[in-house]
């Protein structure tokens, strides 16, 4: 989804500045942020820029930016929701509205005693992006199990999406059978964006259901999920790793120190669940380190 | 001269009947949309309660038989109508003017609270349609032989 295909979603107001932004700007953008009574900002290369009325960006704040109205972000809202609410009803109680094409906006505000938003103050609208052959070097990796870490927007999602894509097209060598769990609709896009010619998608948002679910009926060689972080999830991935199932999945982390923080990268690396672990860096463009399990384990006792 | 004096008997005759039966068909016309629209309500409670699709295609679906609805711009209104009341089309635009922007449970409470109103409305036509719709045909007629007789 290009810049120009998200800001139909936002409004009017809002819109008529944000179409006439630099062209380079509208091709890096990674995000663009809306908040009630403060200014319009950007996420490029990782940098906020600010959006101002002639539609220019600057990286420093002035009083004289374009600000998002508590109308601007109902209208955005509803837009988003292509006026249906009820229809997000479950995804908005986690804070989020999954968008076609992969992309998803971020929203927060006043929940009631109900979990449900009331009032929304901040969305955050992530621009998905399909890169072709971005997960090429980790596919001899993949083979026995991989966990992909790294730190927001660094780019897991779009790695991970890519890596199913290529494990289902041959480029691994066979026609693998994969099986993407896709509780958020990033990773499909919800059957937008290319995952290959022989990939299974399972849209709920229990994953360790999924995962199991994935494994009883599909007869995959890969299972593949977003965002490994319950004790429940891993339990499931260990009766994968039990069957002979391939698991690629992903995890938040800055550094090794970082991984050996988080228990159930600790648990999926103790019990040889992932073969391998590639930490991408926070600059989309550098290469991935991959570290196998057996090094890691011996990092500072892990 | 008689014929010319019969001929405008006549003429003045369903002229008048025809004024006559124009209102009525107004009233009866009027019935007919707000029926349509209390139907096409269930419906859409329906694909609301369900949650599967998106409004716009909910209420195209829904409501496919009103076809004095116009859409604009995802707007929906009734205000080019000729049948409907004032009041008819105040309280069908409000509808939707606020739908689609709550959780199930809300929207299906608003469908309910409009398809009250709706229903009330309908029962109003359906009196006004009984009482004054056959007063208006007879009405017509009487009055054109009346005028004519006058006249003539």
């Amino acid at each position: 989804m290009t810049f120009d295909d998200m800001t139909l979603q936002i409004a009017d107001n809002l819109k008529r500045k944000l179409l006439f932004i630099p062209d380079n700007i509208k091709q890096n953008c990674e995000e663009i942020r809306l908040r009630t009574g403060l200014p319009v900002c950007l996420t490029v290369g990782g940098k906020t820029l600010f959006v101002y009325s002639d539609s220019s960006v600057c990286d420093i704040y002035s009083p004289d930016a374009l600000i998002a109205s508590k109308d601007d972000l109902k209208e955005t809202l509803a837009l988003l929701c292509k006026h249906s609410v009820y229809l997000h009803e479950n995804e908005m109680r986690q804070g989020f509205i999954s968008l076609p094409n992969g992309c998803r906006a971020g929203v927060c505000g006043e929940f009631n005693a109900e979990g449900m938003l009331t009032s929304v103050t901040s969305i955050n609208i992530r621009i998905a992006r399909q890169i072709f052959n971005c997960a090429k070097p980790l596919l001899p990796f993949s083979k026995r199990g991989l966990l992909i870490a790294g730190p927001p927007g660094s780019g897991k999602t779009t790695v991970l999406r890519d890596l199913v894509r290529l494990l289902s097209n041959d480029d691994g060598g066979e026609y693998y059978r994969v099986a993407v769990i896709d509780s958020r609709g990033e990773i499909s896009g919800r059957g937008t964006l290319d995952l290959g010619v022989n990939t299974d998608v399972l849209r709920t948002e229990d994953k360790a259901t999924g995962v199991e679910i994935a494994l009883r009926t599909m007869y995959p060689q890969f299972i593949v999920f977003d965002e490994i972080g319950t004790l429940r999830e891993l339990q499931s991935v260990s009766q994968c790793f039990n069957a002979g199932v391939n698991i690629i999945t992903t995890a938040h982390a800055h550094s090794k120190c970082d991984l050996k923080r988080r228990e159930i990268i600790q648990k999926m690396i103790s019990h040889n669940v992932v073969s391998y672990v590639a930490l991408l860096p926070e600059n989309i463009g550098e290469n991935p380190i991959v570290i196998s399990a057996g090094d890691l384990k011996k990092y500072d006792d892990f | 001269m008689m014929i010319f004096k019969l001929l405008g008997l006549v003429m003045i005759t369903v002229s008048s009947a025809i004024i006559g039966f124009l209102k009525s068909r107004s009233l009866t016309a009027r019935r007919k949309k707000i029926e349509l629209v209390y139907d096409a309500t269930g419906i859409l409670y329906e694909y609301i309660n369900q949650g599967g699709c998106e409004l716009d295609y909910a209420i195209k679906e829904a409501f496919t038989k009103c076809v004095f609805l116009q859409v604009e711009k995802g707007k929906y209104s009734c205000d080019g109508d000729r049948d409907l009341t004032d009041e008819d089309k105040a309280l069908i635009n409000d509808f939707f003017k606020g739908i689609g922007r709550s959780v199930k449970s809300v929207e299906c409470d608003r469908i309910n609270a409009f398809s009250t109103k709706i229903k009330s409305k309908l029962n109003d036509a359906q009196k006004d349609c009984e009482q004054k719709c056959k007063v208006y045909q007879t009405f017509g007629v009487c009055a054109g032989l009346i005028i004519g007789i006058l006249l003539i």
